[in-house]
């Protein structure tokens, strides 16, 4: 109880921040940044619940992305509905078609899992691109999204806009945090650890991972809808693999030590991104080094580099060894241990 | 959907014959890429995301070298050797190192090496559509048979596509190459104690697999049109041909590709919007019903 | 608190190879049981099928006249039968009391719960409870993937315990345990059993343990039931002191 009353009050003031900010702050383009860094932040976020919380390596996470965000515009677009209707309704659409996929997918592991994921996004991505008298096909949805007003928010001031992102931001962070610290959290990580000993302590593994991907899949949908609307626009690569790709990178990038990582990961990219796209037309090339340097030359987070780094220095025997293994291990590579440790004992 | 023009399809000879030519291109295609992937996955226990790329410069490759030769079989032998040469010069780099990473950072290396194949395709070969054209030789009537059309390259591609599946099985059956490689599926440890360099198998196992998706590019060069980004699909299927064949049994892989493209071939013409999603659907019956594929091996799963 | 379970003409093949063959035994609630065999003999594979882990070849086991074959191993846990294991099977990145607290909101069916705080104090209470009773309470802040390997044995103890068993199944928990620390290892079971009271079937290679705590031996060879019954009428039975006293005697 004490400790709710403390992250409402974390919330609270996190919001009368961006209040003060947005009053204080007159460039566009700070709060623009901040903006976008909602949206790919959630979705980074809610992938952490699949990949760093249950160990369930999802390469198609972006399906639901893009399907939030295509079904918000088109909703608001072509609906009289107002925003938190069309909210609604993009996140209960959002749910179920997790929970289908999900049904066919959580009961495969590793790479099958990431596989399967990617396969049905890239099934998903031509069906878009396809249905284009809904969807716009190649092109998008182009034309703008109306941003109707709603209890007495008028999304077209941008302060308003800048707050209520922040908001909304803050908001399903807390819902993600409450969760993976919530009994269902720790069923989460057991599954995580060694998915085999949470079996044969009666937890329903099958269930639980579901549950995981299709509450993943909402607060996808939600970074959708707020992205979304910041471009005024859907367009196919938000379904798109590099978009599940640029997810996980994030993830790796925030380093998998702590909630907020993935956060931390998003603005990385997103800042990189601007230097790259300053620089050179070729964001793949470089990208993919910066990817190929982290992974292969850290072989962790940065974060986790720079703490380490710092940690080392006082207490380098300590931390040396066991905070590698942490870094690389603590992810899935630990389910992985678990079932070879399944394998070999025969069971 | 069109159900009624599947049915005139299958009264008529001539279209029964078109179709299963084409289907059969597509599936001998796929199957040489997704031998490549399975045998990697196999042997190494590594999913290759990045074969597809390996699909893609096989392309690229034999484009070059023909605009350069003007020789066919010198576009074909430059897609295959320069992406086996590739293939191997990554594992020894790089693949050899993640083996036994967890699998979120071999998704990771794999994403960053397709995101760098596609953007240096993109400033070598540009971003527009390329298409390398029919190879003189082919240039000739089609062959007709009981009504249908048939054109020649096609029963060359085929023909060559079969002698390659077949010298892959001949090689693993019958080499000692073969009976190194099966065994080090099996007990890696026995192998290594024999006294054998797993490495170079290992890598040399990484350059076939490279080299027969890379031949595979080369080899359609003649009849797809080209772009950076373009393996991604065939990634997919790919994967799709070895989860319907078993992860690992090449056989399961010829059947299941053989299928996809003849299931793609009819679907075009039966429901064309559906046939994408009947492929799943395959898909994930075999998931569901036979996880382990149709030719795999029994995996115990929890 | 009934648990009677009745296994009868269980038999497990992997192929050609007969891991269980023809195994019938009955088991009394409350009784300390050992099953002893050579490596091989099929012991762990008997647990896997008690457990669901495993599904027989042909054979039926049965709790207070329920059938437990073709029930998932979830099921089985609920109907009051849980296990450690040969190799001790922990959460790494759980501390001890995490771990035993996980173990027990998953007993109450407590572990859907998304807004609560995990571990809530009830759940600790008896996580708590467990860990003293197993002794391990001064080490219920370390984490799994650093405690000593009689601790792992002792936490994968308790956390079947944490299910609150009629039935528990010990494999082999003395395994690679030296002599003074298998003394204690089987202390503690032995105290746990008089404080619970659930059947206890225990897997284990040194004798005198096995001699000293259990009420009733089986003996399995190469799958097959060589002899059962107390242990003094085990000990005398000659194909057991032929086959696997032999040398120990
Ligand atoms: N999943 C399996 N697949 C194939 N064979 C198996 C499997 N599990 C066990 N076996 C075989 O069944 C036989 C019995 O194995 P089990 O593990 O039950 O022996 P055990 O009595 O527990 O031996 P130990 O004392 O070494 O633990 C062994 O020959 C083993 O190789
Ligand atoms: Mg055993």
């Amino acid at each position: 109880m004490k400790g709710t009353l403390k992250e409402v009050a974390v919330v609270v003031t996190i919001i009368a921040g961006a209040v003060i900010f947005s009053g204080l702050v007159e460039s566009g383009s700070v709060r623009d940044s901040i903006i976008r860094l909602c949206g790919v932040g959630l979705f980074a976020l809610s992938l952490n619940l699949l990949v760093g919380y249950t160990g369930l390596l999802s390469f198609g996470h972006a399906m639901f992305f893009g399907l939030g965000a295509y079904t918000f515009a088109i909703l608001l677009r072509t609906t009289g509905f107002g925003i938190p209707l069309a909210a609604a309704c993009s996140i209960a659409l959002s749910g179920a078609v997790a929970a289908v996929v999900g049904a066919i997918c959580v009961r495969l592991t590793h790479v099958y899992f990431a596989f399967l994921t990617l396969a049905i996004q890239m099934l998903f991505y031509s069906l878009l691109i396809a249905c284009s008298g809904l969807t716009g096909g190649e092109q998008g949805l182009i034309g703008g999204i109306p941003r109707p007003k709603f209890l007495g928010v008028d999304l077209m001031q941008p302060g308003e806009y800048f707050v209520f992102n922040i908001a909304i931001f803050v908001a399903a962070a807390w819902a993600l945090w409450r969760i993976v610290r919530s009994p269902f959290g720790a069923a989460l990580r057991m599954i995580r650890d060694n998915p085999q000993r949470a079996v044969f302590l009666g937890v329903d593994v099958y269930r639980t991972k579901l549950a995981a991907f299709v509450l993943a899949s909402a607060f996808a949908a939600i970074a959708g809808m707020l992205t979304a609307l910041y471009v005024s626009g859907a367009y196919p690569n938000f379904a798109f693999w590099t978009m599940s790709g640029e997810g996980l990178f994030m993830i790796m990038l925030g380093g998998v030590n702590g909630f907020a990582g993935p956060v931390v990961g998003a603005g990385l990219l997103l800042l990189l991104d601007t230097v790259v796209n300053a620089y050179t037309a070729h964001r793949g090339l470089f990208l993919g080094l910066a990817i190929l340097v982290t992974s292969l030359g850290l072989r962790k987070g940065v974060v986790d580099f720079v703490r380490d780094a710092s940690d080392g220095r006082f207490a380098s025997e300590r931390t040396g060894g066991r905070s590698k293994e942490r870094a690389s291990g603590a992810q899935s590579g630990l389910h992985e241990a678990a079932i070879q440790q399944s394998n070999t004992e025969g069971v | 959907m069109d159900l009624s023009a599947l049915g005139i399809c299958a009264a008529t000879s001539s279209c029964i014959v078109t179709q299963v030519a084409a289907g059969l291109i597509s599936g001998f295609l796929l199957f040489l890429v997704a031998a490549g992937l399975t045998l990697i996955f196999g042997v190494l226990g590594f999913v290759n995301f990045m074969h597809g790329s390996f699909y893609m410069l096989g392309a690229y490759f034999a484009y070059a070298a023909y605009a350069a030769t003007g020789s066919y079989t010198a576009a074909v032998i430059a897609g295959a050797a320069g992406v086996g040469a590739l293939g191997a010069a990554l594992e020894t780099s790089v693949v050899r190192r993640i083996y036994h990473a967890d699998v979120l950072l071999q998704i990771l290396v794999c994403y960053a090496f397709i995101l760098i194949f596609d953007d240096l395709v993109g400033i070598v070969w540009g971003d527009e559509f390329l298409s390398m054209g029919m190879p003189s030789a082919f240039k000739r009537a089609p062959i007709l048979l009981f009504g249908g059309v048939i054109p020649p390259f096609y029963l060359f591609l085929v023909g060559i596509a079969l002698a390659i599946a077949i010298g892959i099985a001949l090689l693993m059956q019958k080499t000692r190459y073969g009976k190194i490689v099966r065994a080090l599926a099996d007990k890696p440890g026995m192998v290594a104690a024999l006294g054998i360099n797993t490495q170079l198998v290992y890598a040399s196992l990484f350059a076939l697999g490279a080299m027969l998706a890379g031949s595979a590019g080369a080899l359609a060069a003649p009849v797809r049109s080209m772009t950076a980004g373009m393996g991604f699909a065939i990634l997919i299927e790919s994967f799709i041909v070895t989860v319907i064949g078993g992860m690992g049994s090449i056989a399961g892989a010829l059947v299941a590709a053989l299928m996809i493209g003849l299931v793609r071939s009819f679907g075009s013409i039966g429901f064309p919007l559906f046939t994408e999603g009947l492929i799943f659907v395959i898909m994930i019956a075999v998931l569901v019903v036979r996880p382990q594929g149709l030719f795999g091996r029994q995996v115990r799963e929890l | 608190m009934r648990g009677h379970l009745q296994i009868s003409n269980l038999t497990k093949s992997f192929g050609g190879l007969n891991a269980i063959r023809d195994v019938t035994m009955a088991l009394e609630p409350g009784v300390r049981a050992a099953v002893i065999g050579p490596n091989g003999a099929g012991k762990t594979t008997l647990f896997n099928m008690i457990t669901g882990h495993l599904s027989p070849t042909a054979g039926s086991i049965r709790l207070d006249e329920g059938e437990l074959i073709g029930l998932r191993p979830g099921a089985i846990v609920r109907r009051g039968i849980s296990r450690a294991f040969q190799v001790a099977s922990l959460f790494g990145t759980f501390t001890v009391r995490e771990a035993m607290a996980a173990a027990v909101l998953s007993h109450r069916q407590r572990l859907f719960d998304l807004i609560g705080a995990f571990p809530a104090p009830a759940a600790f209470e008896h996580a708590r409870h467990i860990l003293s009773l197993i002794g391990l309470s001064d080490v219920e802040k370390s984490r799994c993937d650093t405690l000593s390997h009689g601790d792992r044995k002792l936490l994968d103890i308790a956390l079947a315990l944490a299910l609150e068993p009629r039935i528990l199944l010990l494999d082999e928990p003395t395994a690679g345990m030296g002599r003074d620390e298998s003394r204690l290892m089987i202390d503690r079971i032995y105290r746990l059993w008089e404080a619970e009271g659930m059947s206890l079937v225990f897997i284990e290679h040194d004798m005198d343990i096995v001699f000293g705590i259990a009420e009733q031996v089986f003996v399995l060879r190469n799958g097959a039931l060589l002899a059962s019954g107390e242990p003094a009428e085990v000990r005398r039975h000659p194909q057991v002191i032929e086959a696997y006293l032999g040398s120990a005697t």
